[in-house]
């Protein structure tokens, strides 16, 4: 089941519970609306019931039957508004579950769907962060508090309805304040909501203290710099502006909310007063009376409080439902979630004309002009600094951004005219921020060629990239867990994650393999065995490096020197060294480590 | 941290309620006497309302009575004013007060997790009960307000009104302690499922979080999509919500039907208590007017006394678990020790000692001896994995060595106050943070005792050479250094830089740096390492590094393999013995020939 793509308002609150759980919706909305009924129902037959009671003491003739019949009414919505809470409870909490195993993973399929400059995007990245927060339970919350409103509004009217039987104008008048109370009530929500949404930047910056405070990344330096007082006074201070702010807006508005209630309460006064008339002249029975009056006095705070509370619950539903609007009308395809392609096609040739690009948020070119190509069975090395726009390359060639000036061919057809599918089957990657997946040693690997499953493939790389020594320290072998997530789960080093990462990009029969700074904290020995290894296995395969350690550029057929996002020289270690050029100077300046020795 | 003694609810009760009235005594006070006073009126509001209806159903056969009606009369409205101001007043405090309270508690919190050992953070089980005492913040506040309530606002009620009615009829206020006997036990019983489901629940919330993460978070979303790997994920976090939902709905469902058979109870009391009332009006010994109105009044209270026990109570009872792993944490006991500084470049001593991580059979460092010299700079090279960071952090005092001993400047590590001796020691981690505050508070970070000096911070940015631009640093010093914040990113290299300043910022006579240039560019590391050699001139230095050119500037060189210290001794002695040192040098330098 999905969501349209469309404008998301105060009917959608309704409609997605009753798309992803129909039967539990439907439960609750029965049960409150019965709850709403109920109280009128129980007026009525109290009134009945002191009336059957009076009647039979006083006449004596009356059959116990009139006086068992309200009695029996009693009890029944005595039953009822006791029991139908827990049975709410239980529909709310079936309601959330339902929701949370499909519109929560539906949501979660909407991002992975996303189209990748969304996840680079400050703004949008909050926007999903605040659309993935426990959705089915603001779903849920936002569902039950509209009928809550319903079964208030219900329970009002029953009591208005009656009052209007007796005393028509008094109803009226209630009725009329009601209204004014109510928009009062909304406004409150809306200026509430504001001044939360104030409030959350002062909170974000208070959360990340908190991470910072209390979370596993930063325990080294909280505990060796010792600036957890310090830090926690920026927490306390963060959050105490936004408690301030918060309290503001609250005075504001039940000051308003109490004005009502002064209101209402002046109102119920004058009804008590002018009800005595009617029971003295023998028009209302003194049953009804004391029902009418005991549930008007209750209307105080349903209509001062309770009314205003649903109001501005609902309104912050509203907001949300505003976020989920923006949220789905974010550019995505769900090609982006296919898997690879089982048979890749074999690259020949990969050539970008004239490529530039800007990140999305950005002013500056990354890329100018690009030019490159590449050709099957060649290894490639782009060597230049940190923010040349060697990163930025291989981005696009795994068709994360899309929108480029110039052309990316692929075997000379564009890059743009391949499926997602063909796109992931194409190329095998070692990111420098390679993931580090908390689950099995097994799984990690195998997540490198998911088409495929073969246990024998994984012996044989982790023979080839040195992994064994790390299985044989493993609980339960390739089977283990790794990382913080579950339990009896085991943590290896920086460079064992990183052979990892390397396996699962040797598991791919991708034709082209990149690794992405693969070295950084690999020690010397695993440094050259992986060279060597790597020059051994990708034999005929075309490779691309990207590396600042310039040693290994060696084996590269083509070295491209990157600078500014173009290439500002190519040619083989020979052609570089002989050129005098940026890449000279980079090479003897690491070379001058190991000199004096030599 | 493993000891989860049971405490009971009562003592928790009471040292929470101390450091909420210590957080904020005033606003404690004020709310209680507000509540208090809601309590009171919300009870008179009944008497008022019975006076007023005996008086109407008496003066209907007697016309004289109008001045005691219109006394009640007086009486009920303002009791009924009252109401909304005393309301309004709760309104407004309520929610500042928890937040207030809130804050308070959450403060403890961080300062107690700046007291737990830093290995502590490597053990899955200690990381959840973290995780569960932070869950238990919120709910420890509910506990206090629900409590507060209780004493204020529904215990004075209940006892005036129950006051009331036991003078007009004795009976009907101990039925009304039976009926709800049963509904308090389910409200007990409740707590101890729900204290339970919380401890299962943990695991697997992380769990589907996680899972969450490697789909949609920027740290795992490109490669994710890759690999193609969003069904694998997609299938392992549907599975784990599944889960969460069974073992959610199976406690929700035996709890719900729990109480509703202790209501059959309640309901049946309510039941003989309508029929004993119509009996007693029948056969006389009530009044009229006392039976409507005690009818009336009888409902209220039963329908306060159910929210009491149902919303209140249920509520406490239900959040009782989170709550004790707050407070069970709150009071673990802290290491505590000799508060010592070291005032000169310290003399480390290793002696036998030994580490292992938690939930590990094999030891990382095993049976390490060592004397390292004041002033000395050693560097320590090694595979991955052989224990060289680890290392690193025994020496310092970060973790405290299983077996042997370690100690600096001539005190045990395990034995003296570990955040008085890190006053003088500093060190730049190889997984050093990134935080998303200003440049300036970056660097200073590493000493918040002193108040900012921007010459020592222009002084250690230089040290690390950072350039500081117009266009990346907008603000200068003042830069955000975070997207998120309004501010700017930085690459590696920059933040690398950010990190080594910061570690040259705090005073010190002994440093650690763990691959300090991982992410800085070949041709820029020479010129940091003659910087290092400089700046660590006359302290205590240890240097961790996989670029072997770099090992040379230290006066010693260790080399680790496997938990162990395998060759000890200067560049040139090292080079010259044949070796693992010599191995792995040639191996690297070969690249460069």
């Amino acid at each position: 089941m999905t969501l349209k793509d469309k404008q998301y308002d105060i009917k959608d609150i309704l409609k997605i519970p009753f798309q992803y759980s129909p039967f539990y919706s439907f439960l609750i909305i029965i049960l409150k609306v019965i709850g709403g009924i109920v109280p009128t129902i129980s007026m009525l037959a109290t009134a009945g019931f002191i009336n059957a009671t009076i009647n039979k003491l006083q006449k004596n003739n009356d059959t116990y039957i009139s006086i068992v019949i309200p009695l029996v009414c009693i009890v029944i919505c005595a039953i009822y508004s006791w029991c139908s809470t827990q049975l709410i409870e239980l529909a709310e909490a079936k309601l959330e579950n339902n929701l949370r195993k499909t519109f929560r993973v539906f949501i979660v399929e909407r991002i992975a769907s996303l189209k990748y400059n969304y996840i680079e995007n400050a703004e949008s990245c909050n926007l999903i962060s605040r659309v993935i927060k426990e959705p089915e339970t603001q779903c849920q919350k936002g569902f039950s508090k509209f009928f809550d409103l319903v079964y208030l509004i219900l329970k009002i009217l029953g009591i208005l309805i009656i009052l209007f039987t007796q005393i028509w104008w008094a109803a009226i008048i209630i009725f009329l304040i009601a209204i004014p109370v109510f928009k009062i009530a909304i406004k409150g929500g809306e200026v509430n909501y504001a001044a939360y949404r104030e409030a959350q930047k002062y909170n974000r910056k208070a959360n990340y203290y908190s991470e910072v405070l209390t979370g596993r990344d930063a325990v080294s330096e909280r505990a060796l710099f010792n600036y957890s007082d310090k830090v926690n006074e920026y927490w306390y201070s963060q959050f105490d502006q936004s408690r301030k702010l918060m309290r503001k807006a609250n005075i504001n508005w039940a000051r308003q909310a109490g004005l009502g209630g002064f209101a209402t309460s002046l109102l119920t006064a004058s009804i008590v007063i002018l009800l005595i008339f009617p029971v003295k002249s023998g028009v209302l029975t003194i049953g009804l009376f004391i029902s009418i009056i005991n549930n008007v006095v209750s209307l105080i705070p349903d209509l001062s409080w309770e009314l205003p509370e649903c109001a501005e619950v609902l309104a912050q539903n509203l907001e949300y439902m505003k976020d989920l609007s923006a949220f789905i009308n974010l550019d995505n395809n769900s090609e982006y979630l296919d898997l690879p392609d089982k048979n890749p096609i074999c690259i020949e040739t990969v050539e970008f004309k004239k490529v530039s690009f800007r990140y999305p948020d950005s002013k500056q070119f990354i890329l100018n002009n690009l030019c490159i190509k590449i050709e099957k069975g060649k290894h490639y090395a782009f060597v230049g600094i940190n923010g040349a726009g060697k990163s930025t390359i291989i981005k696009l060639l795994l068709g994360l951004y899309e929108d480029f000036d110039g052309e990316i061919l692929i075997n000379g057809i564009s890059i743009k005219n391949y499926t997602q599918s063909q796109l992931k089957s194409m190329f095998s990657v070692v990111f420098q921020d390679y993931a580090k997946y908390a689950v099995t040693l097994k799984d990690n690997i195998l997540l490198g060629n998911i088409q495929e499953n073969s246990i024998s493939e994984i012996l044989n790389i982790m023979n080839i990239i040195d992994l064994n020594n790390v299985v044989n320290n493993l609980p339960n072998g390739i089977d283990s867990y790794l990382g913080k997530i579950h339990h009896n789960s085991v943590d290896i080093s920086g460079g064992q994650w990183q052979r990892v990462a390397m396996a699962r990009a040797m598991m791919s029969c991708a034709t082209i393999r990149i690794l992405d700074e693969p070295t950084a904290s690999l020690d010397p020995i695993s440094e050259s065995k992986l060279y060597e290894k790597f020059e051994e296995i990708s034999k005929g395969q075309t490779t691309i490096f990207i590396s600042h350690r310039l040693g290994s550029t060696k084996l590269a057929d083509i070295i491209y020197v990157i600078e500014n996002g173009s290439v500002i020289e190519k040619g083989n270690y020979y052609d570089l060294m002989k050129n005098n050029g940026t890449y000279s100077r980079m090479f003897e300046s690491q070379r001058s480590w190991y000199e004096n020795e030599k | 941290m493993k000891s989860k003694n049971p405490k009971s609810l009562f003592k928790m009760l009471i040292s929470l309620i101390i450091n909420t009235f210590k957080a904020c005594p005033i606003y404690f006070t004020f709310k209680s006497f507000i509540e208090l006073m809601l309590g009171t009126f919300l009870a008179l509001n009944i008497i008022a309302l019975q006076s007023l209806f005996d008086e109407v159903s008496i003066s209907l056969t007697d016309d004289r009575m109008y001045g005691k009606l219109i006394i009640d009369l007086i009486f009920l409205f303002i009791c009924i004013e009252a109401n909304p101001f005393l309301n309004c007043i709760n309104t407004i405090i309520y929610g500042d007060f928890e937040k207030k309270v809130t804050l308070k508690f959450e403060y403890l919190f961080n300062q107690k997790c700046s007291k737990i050992n830093p290995i502590d953070f490597e053990n899955t089980s200690i990381l959840d009960e973290i995780d569960k005492a932070k869950k238990g913040i919120i709910n420890s506040v509910r506990l206090v307000t629900s409590v507060m309530d209780a004493v204020f606002i529904y215990l004075p009620y209940f006892v005036i009104v129950g006051i009331y009615l036991y003078n007009i009829k004795p009976s009907l206020i101990i039925i009304i302690l039976v009926i709800f006997l049963p509904s308090l036990i389910a409200q007990i019983v409740k707590g101890k499922l729900f204290y339970n489901l919380e401890d299962t629940i943990a695991p697997i919330r992380r769990e589907y979080n996680y899972y969450e993460q490697c789909i949609t978070s920027r740290e795992y979303f490109k490669e994710t999509r890759i690999l193609g790997a969003y069904q694998y994920f997609n299938k392992l976090y549907s599975k784990t919500l599944v889960i969460l939902n069974q073992k959610n709905f199976k406690v929700k469902k035996k709890s719900t039907f729990m109480e509703l058979k202790l209501k059959v109870i309640t309901i049946s009391g309510y039941l003989i208590t309508l029929i004993l009332l119509t009996n007693n009006v029948l056969n006389g010994s009530i009044t009229i007017g006392t039976f409507g109105a005690v009818l009336a009044s009888y409902q209220l209270l039963t329908n306060m006394m159910n929210e009491f026990i149902s919303i209140t109570i249920g509520k406490v009872m239900k959040e009782s678990g989170s709550v004790r792993n707050f407070v069970i944490f709150l009071e673990q006991p802290e290491k505590s020790g000799d508060k010592i500084t070291i005032d000169s470049a310290p003399e480390i001593i290793v002696d036998h000692a030994s580490f292992n991580y938690p939930n590990r059979n094999e030891e990382a460092i095993s049976d390490v001896s060592l004397v390292v010299h004041s002033g000395e700079t050693v560097a320590i090279v090694g595979e991955n994995g052989a224990g060289k960071s680890t290392f690193v952090k025994l020496i310092s005092g970060l973790y405290l060595p299983s077996k042997g001993k370690v100690s600096i400047g001539g005190y045990d590590t395990s034995e003296i106050d570990t955040s008085h001796l890190f006053m003088n020691i500093s060190s730049v981690f190889q997984n050093y943070q990134k935080y998303k505050i200003s440049l300036e508070d970056n660097v200073a970070i590493s000493d918040t005792e002193t108040v900012i000096d921007e010459n020592r911070v222009e002084c250690a940015l230089n040290m690390a050479d950072l350039n500081i631009t117009n266009e990346v640093f907008s603000d200068g010093y003042k830069t955000i250094l975070s997207k998120e914040f309004d501010g700017t990113d930085l690459s590696g290299g920059q933040w690398q830089r950010i990190a080594i300043a910061r570690g040259l910022y705090k005073n010190h006579n002994m440093i650690l740096l763990d691959e300090p240039t991982a992410a800085i560019d070949p041709n820029e590391e020479t010129i940091i390492y003659q910087k290092f050699k400089e700046i660590s001139k006359g302290k205590t230095s240890f240097i961790v590094t996989h670029r072997l050119g770099a090992a040379k500037i230290a006066d010693r060189i260790l080399v680790f393999s496997d938990g162990q210290i395998l060759q000890d001794g200067t560049h040139n002695a090292l080079i010259n013995t044949e070796g693992k040192y010599r191995d792995m040098f040639y191996a690297q330098s070969k690249w460069y020939n």
